[in-house]
């Protein structure tokens, strides 16, 4: 039974992903974290470092290591074969449907695609407010989002210097 | 057939940083090196995996082997870019499980857990500014941020406040005149 959960939530994911991978993210996070508390905010963001620091898509990743933190192997498969399955149905059916059923499709693609900034946000301030707690993790907050912002650096890398500077700073 | 097997799976151990990441290391593979595609089918191959739900890099791969052999060569396909990652975190997960109760671990992920909230503030960010050329785009913010009010203060569902958003934005949309293409 909770394989069969576990398989539903990511399905649910991986149907809703308007965006790509890096958008499900903030249903991801809402799944996990409050609505079933499978993980807390810091664990989540754990799996995202070590997700982004490995290769693959990350939504792919971060339902294999969900997966398998709850339920070990198996949980990993069907976490993983349940934020995969959707892009299929996509794929060679629905966008088929869609396409010929509605005129306004291309709409209602382009509002969903919008519309995913709600749960990403929501995810972004959920996590801040459990990261940055003191003036130490504010002052890191703030210089690290200067650097995203101006200076164009690999993900990976900008993790590996985030986590350097943790380690600096004896967090 | 084969050949694309080995070059999906090559790119997925290959392409770090998730999907996008992965995109331009495919172009160069399919379309330069092993010119299974013209440049411009490329192109349209990912635009519409970016059309449809899920990880782009996956779609990507699903679309090049329906081309290629239907279904059959769909799955395949998205085997091949799936299972090298699938095992690559699963080892970190072993592996990070049983060490992270060390001290510079545990330093060394507080400080990527700030990072990592970074990278997501700042993808939610530039995501809205792209809709800041439509003609109604203050509205579009708001109805944005008061969506994720919802689920952070009165715990909507975030699929729930993100599908009655997007709906709400359809009609928006269609009364904008000359609106901007969303692309990428």
């Amino acid at each position: 039974m909770e394989y069969v959960n576990l398989f539903l939530s990511f399905f649910k994911i991986g149907f809703l992903a308007f965006g790509g991978g890096y958008a499900a993210l903030g249903m991801i996070q809402d799944e996990i974290v409050r609505i079933h508390g499978w993980m807390s905010n810091s664990e989540f963001l754990d799996l995202l470092s070590l997700a982004q620091i490995t290769p693959g898509p990350i939504a792919v990743n971060s339902a294999t290591y969900i997966g398998y933190k709850l339920l070990g192997l198996p949980g990993a498969i069907s976490a993983t074969l349940g934020v995969t399955l959707p892009s299929f149905l996509w794929v060679f059916v629905i966008i088929n449907l869609i396409e010929r059923v509605l005129r306004n499709s291309k709409y209602l693609l382009d509002a969903l695609k919008m519309g995913i900034v709600t749960p990403i946000l929501a995810a972004g301030i959920s996590l801040f407010r459990t990261t940055v707690v003191d003036l130490r993790t504010f002052i890191l907050a703030v210089a690290l989002f200067i650097l995203m912002r101006y200076k164009k650096i690999p993900l990976i890398v900008f993790i590996g210097l985030s986590g350097l500077l943790g380690m600096i700073l004896r967090f | 057939m084969l050949d694309l097997i080995l070059t999906l799976m090559k790119i997925s151990i290959i392409g770090l940083g998730g999907g996008y990441g992965m995109l331009p290391i495919m172009r160069e593979e399919l379309v330069e090196k092993k010119k299974k595609l013209k440049d411009s089918e490329f192109l349209s191959i990912i635009a519409k995996a970016q059309s449809v739900p899920g990880p782009i890099a996956l779609n990507t791969a699903i679309l090049l082997g329906r081309m290629e052999k239907g279904v059959l060569g769909s799955i395949l396909c998205a085997l091949s870019i799936v299972i090298p990652p699938f095992f690559a975190i699963l080892g970190v997960a072993i592996f990070f499980e049983k060490f992270r109760h060390v001290k510079l671990v545990e330093s060394f992920m507080k400080g990527a857990r700030i990072g990592v909230t970074i990278i997501i503030i700042n993808f939610a960010i530039n995501l809205m500014r792209r809709i800041m050329n439509h003609r109604f785009a203050f509205f579009m913010l708001a109805l944005l941020i008061g969506g994720s009010l919802a689920i952070i203060v009165f715990k909507v569902p975030s699929i729930l406040s993100f599908l009655v958003v997007a709906f709400i934005i359809v009609p928006i949309l269609k009364l904008e005149e000359g609106r901007e293409k969303w692309n990428t």
